[in-house]
């Protein structure tokens, strides 16, 4: 090739069909369907647990469900957690999300992120305050104006207030300070901190830390996580959102199931968190569908606009969030039709309570 | 030795009580059915006393061959330390020859070329070696005491292109072989403000010792993030900001705001400003007045989904003060004033970015040969001035935080690619009776990222000089046209 002709050539490679959009196959369908988590295993293994959208993963479903079109699941699990999965789905890497906190979700909206909600991806759960165990604190009070962690613009982060808020405290009693998941356990191991949010049963058999107060199936503390869909992609393909949805109502279902309750327990802790901490986190919910739950129903969406709320509060978003037109039920709707599994989840009404109970279970 | 042992027996205590108590966990659950499948059979299952055993002696197994290997074949620092370095191999080609007798910038030299006139060569450009590490880390702020070591690998033989200034080591003259490791970074910087609590924190440091000076863009950047092979022509060529100095420096930013989206943080004003000898890399002062150094950037507060992101303004200005030399005696004749300022605009959307560099010197200079200077000789203000544009594409995932740090069990890096063309022009001079001394180049290149630390560079170069009195020569042709191919590799 002559000098000139490279030269050329060179310059023209931005312009070039080479750019990291989506292959698209030629019969109309994706090659590949990116699909995300707000979260990593311990040490950035690519895999989570304790929810379905995390079991859709671990068994292979969404995998399965391709197969046969060629088209190629390509997960990411972002230890950035929220934040970094806006940031991918913002550079347009990001097809889907397995399960987004309320406030990156929420900020991400108000920034002019495009998805749709397509389901509820969690709800529920206990929260506990942990301190080292060799603090003498034995309530919140006793550690104002010392250094609490959260990871700053993950959902924990608003969990976090709403806890201290629930013992007349507020964000402006302690330092709080920015730490991960793994960081936030190494530095209660040294003392580096004074407290954090954490599921505390390995850290006590371990001695590490200690719980000081817990808060116990409180719907407004745990806010649901959401499935999404990025708006894009949903106009060009729908028919693979509703098989997406589908087969994830499926996994959903498997997953309430009392007899797969130890086998997701276990396949949950290969992400590193202790089996310990899954099977007693768990041990309170007799009935799985209470946080296996992927409905769209008065308590999500009044959790969504509550969190909103919270969040123009403390000051972490300044736009308005345009709720019209945010939540996309049709494929949910379809696929619980499809499944015969209407009236099989619990409806909870906007105050947490069960408002229509889900099917009786044989 | 007794707090380590005090340490393996508390582990090795919490280990067996975790297991213990999700072995009663076990325990108390319901009696194995019939129905049950494995999963279940095993959560029902409680551990021994034997197995908790054996799963003890698994861990004293891997106690031990853990202490030995730290012992036997770990590198330690008495602080943590860590160790970085970059190193760069070129190849480049260029047309008209370069000449013999003339090295890369140099304007004189030895008398005795060793070499015939070039079109082509391969060279070591650049090896660096860093460690980085805290002296004093503060567990409640952040307000951290950090360190910074580095050297440099300078070639000792004629022509190489790392003897860019040296007038002595010009192409074909003999030299020595081998090579110099010379200090570049060398200080502690210590955090005023806290930089543990999150992104909203303001910054403030202060740094103390042989650093780079916040000079505008391309001064400031580090081998492993610059865009292209060779550096912007003034950055090599004005007193001052052309190389690292020893003094204070003192950086910081105000009006942080955060975008919560992915954490974006922007600080409305960054400056940083200091005093330094000026007299240049591992040099104690040579007169009696110090140098200073000041920028100021204005970032643009944008959301990160703003097409206005990362739109910043920068000023920069340095004020030195230059001993004027008899090169026969090389006494000094007198003080001269040395000023340099700067501007910037960048632009930084990806794939998208542009940045803009502008500076101008103005130095004390005599009017007649500094051969034959003295006191008496009157000097004028000689101003050079140089700029460049850069326009760059890039795609790929390699600058983006979340695509860099996502979870695999591999060794994965975006593999990413970068675009760009770059106009640098410099006049050294820039009286219109000065002339031969201005170059403007234009650079086509092209940067393959394909591991965490190592890129392939390619750039195409036309130079075009400006006519000299005596006009064009085999020293400075009109116009010369180079290739260079750059592997960078960091560790």
């Amino acid at each position: 090739m002559k000098r000139r002709q490279f030269a050329a050539a060179l310059g023209a490679a931005p312009f070039l069909n080479l750019l990291p959009k989506v292959a698209r196959a030629a019969d109309g369908k994706p090659a590949t369907i990116r699909i995300s988590f707000p979260g990593a295993g311990t040490g950035g293994r690519p895999i989570v647990g304790e929810s379905f959208p995390a079991n859709a993963h671990l068994q292979r479903a969404i995998d399965d469900e391709f197969k046969a079109d060629g088209i190629r699941i390509e997960w990411k699990h972002f230890p950035g957690a929220g934040p970094a999965l806006n940031e991918s789905f913002a550079n347009g890497l990001t097809d889907f999300a397995f399960g987004h906190g309320d406030l990156p979700l929420i900020v991400g909206r108000s920034t002019g992120l495009r998805h749709k909600i397509l389901m509820s991806a969690s709800r529920g759960g206990d929260s506990y305050f942990v301190v080292p165990s060799g603090s003498t604190a034995k309530s919140l009070a006793d550690i104002k104006g010392k250094r609490i962690a959260t990871f700053k613009g993950t959902a924990g982060q608003l969990q976090t207030y709403r806890f201290i808020e629930r013992f007349g405290l507020t964000d402006k009693d302690f330092k709080i300070i920015s730490l991960d998941a793994d960081s936030t356990l190494a530095a209660l191991s040294t003392g580096d901190i004074d407290g954090a949010l954490r599921t505390p049963f390995d850290l006590e058999a371990r001695g590490v830390a200690r719980r000081i107060h817990e808060i116990l199936d409180d719907p407004f503390i745990n806010r649901p996580g959401s499935v999404w869909v990025g708006e894009e992609f949903e106009k060009q393909y729908p028919e693979i959102v509703q098989r997406v949805v589908t087969r994830l109502i499926k996994v959903a279902y498997w997953s309430t199931l009392e007899e797969n309750r130890e086998k997701q327990l276990q396949l949950w802790s290969t992400s590193g968190t202790p089996y310990v901490d899954y099977k007693k986190g768990w041990e309170r919910t007799p009935d799985l569908r209470r946080r296996i739950n992927p409905l769209l129903d008065e308590y999500y969406q009044s959790s969504i606009q509550s969190s909103i709320e919270e969040i123009r509060k403390y000051k972490l978003i300044r736009r308005d969030v345009p709720f019209e037109g945010w939540l996309e039920p049709k494929y949910l709707n379809l696929a619980l039709k499809e499944l015969k599994l209407e009236d099989y989840w619990p409806q909870q009404g906007a105050d947490g309570k069960v408002k229509v109970p889900g099917r009786k279970l044989g | 030795m007794k707090q380590k042992n005090w340490r393996r027996t508390a582990l090795t205590a919490s280990i067996a009580i975790a297991f213990a108590a999700q072995a009663q966990a076990q325990a108390q659950t319901a009696p194995e059915t019939p129905q049950d499948d494995q999963a279940t059979i095993d959560s029902k299952t409680p551990a021994t006393k034997a197995d908790i055993q054996g799963l003890r002696t698994d861990l004293e197994n891997y106690k031990y061959d853990q202490s030995r290997s730290a012992e036997r074949n770990r590198a330690q620092t008495t602080r943590a330390t860590k160790i970085a370095g970059t190193v760069q191999l070129r190849a480049s080609w260029q047309n008209p020859a370069q000449n013999a007798g003339v090295g890369n910038g140099a304007n004189s030299g030895g008398t005795t070329f060793q070499a015939q006139p070039r079109n082509s060569s391969f060279d070591v450009a650049a090896v660096t070696l860093a460690f980085t590490g805290n002296l004093f880390r503060d567990y409640a702020e952040g307000k951290n005491l950090t360190y910074a070591l580095g050297f440099a690998y300078a070639s000792n033989q004629s022509g190489s292109p790392s003897t860019l200034t040296s007038a002595t080591r010009t192409n074909g003259v003999s030299s020595p072989n081998g090579s110099q490791f010379n200090l570049t970074n060398a200080y502690l910087m210590y955090s005023f403000f806290p930089t543990n609590g999150g992104q909203e924190d303001e910054k403030g440091t202060l740094t103390f010792g042989q650093q780079l000076m916040p000079f505008g863009l391309e001064t400031q950047a580090e081998e492993e993030v610059r865009p292209v092979i060779t550096s912007a022509q003034f950055t090599s060529a004005l007193n001052g900001i052309n190389q690292r100095q020893i003094g204070l420096v003192y950086r910081g930013d105000n009006f942080v705001d955060v975008d919560y989206t992915n954490n974006y943080r922007t600080a409305l004003v960054e400056y940083a400003f200091g005093v330094t000898n000026g007299s240049g890399t591992n040099k104690s002062d040579n007169n009696s007045k110090k140098d200073l150094i000041g920028r100021v950037v204005l970032t643009l507060p944008s959301d990160y989904n703003s097409w206005l992101r990362q739109v910043r303004l920068g000023a920069s200005w340095y004020r030195g003060f230059n001993n004027l030399v008899n090169t026969t005696s090389n006494a000094v004749v007198r003080q001269s004033n040395s000023r340099v300022t700067g501007a910037d605009l960048s632009w930084t959307h990806l794939p998208y970015s542009i940045a803009y560099e502008y500076a101008q010197a103005v130095d004390d200079s005599f009017t007649g040969a500094a051969s034959t200077a003295t006191v008496a000789t009157p000097t004028f203000e000689k101003k050079a001035r140089g700029q460049y544009i850069n326009f760059a594409y890039t795609w790929g995932e390699q600058f983006l935080a979340s695509s860099k740090s996502v979870a695999k069990y591999d060794d994965y890096w975006p593999m990413s690619y970068q675009s760009f063309l770059r106009i640098d022009s410099y006049d050294a001079d820039v009286r219109a009776t000065a002339v031969g001394d201005k170059t403007t180049i234009t650079t086509l290149g092209l940067n393959a990222f394909f591991a965490e630390t190592t890129k392939l560079q390619i750039n195409l170069l036309i130079a075009h000089n400006d006519r000299p009195t005596a006009g064009y020569n085999a020293n400075r042709p009109e116009r010369s046209r180079g290739a260079q191919v750059q592997f960078q590799y960091g560790f």
